[in-house]
């Protein structure tokens, strides 16, 4: 058991496999912040007593001014361009790592906490204190070599993908323990997707006209909830069965486009496709990509390294 | 993370050193992960941040639910105002949050009277008063077009202050 566990852990893989998540991963983060600025510096503003302080922050008493707010959000944006271009990694990547935690709990310490940032969190977590930097980066651009395939930059990426896991199964289990086995026949889904949009029409916000009628047939739901159940606890196949995990990343990504299709909610980490990155050979298609860029001149061929 | 091998260290030792280190490094993140991403949230059933037990959609709701909310309102003409106008965000559920903890806390007056200034910024026209309320209803009936609330408490009522001209 121990010796499988640590084949499947210390699995060597390339240093740009690597790279170019702290690419995706951070660059996914960076986009975020940028575009969902508006709703940061709304959160500032917030009534101070409704400062309800979550996981990290648990400690703070009461929260920033809005001016000191924003300066850790413009300083959290400049550390994200660096920790994707790979600038002085030793401190950008921990340092972007640990400022999107910070800013990423401090929008969710306001009374209710969001669940669409808690992966890429921990996914930054892995990579700011990984050799993710050790090519395609700036601190790398005199260097004349990239190093070999290893286990130092196999781990980070299964560690993601354990993240990834253990997350989604997370999420299935407490669908059996809060909503019971009525969760499996859709009755309770059918009561969430109405009552979601019910509140959305009732706050002034967008709904989703498909699951305003898709309550009203509560056969079609019954697949689509007994399905989210079974690709969430199952989400452990694709360590286990290494070949199958990009139908299980198909299905998962399917199940995030049926919630923003019922409910009109995104987990844009999730529908972006950089969540499942972590269980691909990704830097064999960055390659591919980076050769077709004009004017670039032609690079060796990556050495496929498996995933697994 | 990236173990180094010593400079003076012969070259099998050096790979041998830096695998230990990483075996070492790899086993406990793992380890940790699973214990403190997986476990704990489980064992002490709490939602947090960046840990949590992801109960998202999973709570065993009932079709006919409270929401409380505010309107706009002029005589019997009701507005559904949008969450930048209730809580001045753009998150739907954390204006709903903004509302409720506003009614627990006994301070509905004070969310009233600033929704009722956000609304003469930038509001309907012609409202006169704000409500805020907490409204109650069968959510599948609505969708079937039955929009008639189970209940409707009004928790604070106040004028639209005159609109700068």
């Amino acid at each position: 058991m121990s010796d499988a566990i640590d084949r499947w852990l210390l699995r060597p893989a390339p240093a740009e496999r690597l790279a170019t998540l702290r690419i995706l991963v951070g660059g996914y983060a960076v986009v975020f912040l940028m575009v969902r600025l508006p709703g940061f510096l709304d959160v500032f503003d917030l009534p101070r007593d409704q400062f309800t302080p979550v996981g990290p922050l648990v400690w703070m008493s009461s929260p920033l001014s809005p001016d000191l707010a924003r300066v850790v959000m413009a300083i959290t944006v400049a550390a994200g361009v660096a920790f994707v271009a790979g600038w002085r990694w030793r401190v950008s990547g921990p340092l972007f790592a640990l400022l999107f935690l910070a800013v990423t709990t401090y929008r969710v310490s306001w009374g209710h906490v969001l669940h669409t940032d808690h992966l890429p969190a921990l996914h930054l977590l892995v990579l700011g204190f990984s050799p993710a930097a050790a090519a395609w980066s700036m601190d790398r651009r005199r260097a004349s070599d990239t190093p070999a395939p290893s286990e130092r930059f196999g781990w980070p990426v299964q560690i993601m993908v354990l993240l990834l896991v253990i997350t989604y199964m997370l999420a299935g289990i407490a669908k059996l323990r809060y909503g019971g086995f009525d969760w499996l026949t859709g009755d309770v889904l059918r009561n969430q997707i109405a009552f979601d949009n019910l509140r959305k029409v009732l706050i002034g916000d967008v709904h989703s006209p498909v699951g305003g009628w898709i309550v009203r047939h509560p056969l079609l739901l019954r697949p689509f909830a007994t399905v989210s159940v079974l690709v969430e606890l199952g989400a452990f196949v694709v360590i286990v069965l290494p070949w199958i995990r990009a139908w299980w990343a198909a299905a998962a990504w399917l199940f995030h486009v049926g919630i923003l299709v019922l409910m009109a909610i995104a987990f844009p980490y999730q529908l972006s496709g950089i969540a499942y990155a972590p269980l691909f050979a990704v830097e064999v298609l960055a390659t591919r990509v980076l050769a077709k860029l004009p004017g670039r001149r032609s690079s060796p061929a990556l050495q496929r390294v498996p995933t697994g | 993370m990236p173990g180094r091998a010593g400079a003076r260290t012969p070259p099998t030792a050096s790979v041998r050193v830096v695998g230990v280190r990483q075996r070492t490094q790899a086993r406990a993140a793992a380890l940790a992960c699973v214990v403190l991403v997986g476990l704990v949230p489980v064992a002490l059933d709490r939602d947090s941040f960046p840990l949590s037990t992801f109960p998202m959609f999973a709570s065993a709701r009932t079709s006919s639910e409270t929401v409380d909310t505010a309107v706009a309102v002029a005589g019997a003409r009701v507005w559904r105002l949008d969450p930048e106008r209730i809580a001045g965000t753009d998150e739907v559920i954390l204006a709903a949050a903004t509302v409720s903890d506003a009614i627990n806390a006994g301070h509905a007056d004070r969310l009233c009277g600033e929704i009722a200034t956000r609304v003469a910024r930038s509001g309907p026209a012609d409202a006169s008063d704000i409500e805020v309320v907490t409204e109650r209803y069968d959510a599948l009936e609505w969708f079937a077009g039955r929009r008639i609330p189970l209940e409707r408490i009004v928790h604070a009522r106040c004028p639209v202050p005159p609109r700068a001209t």
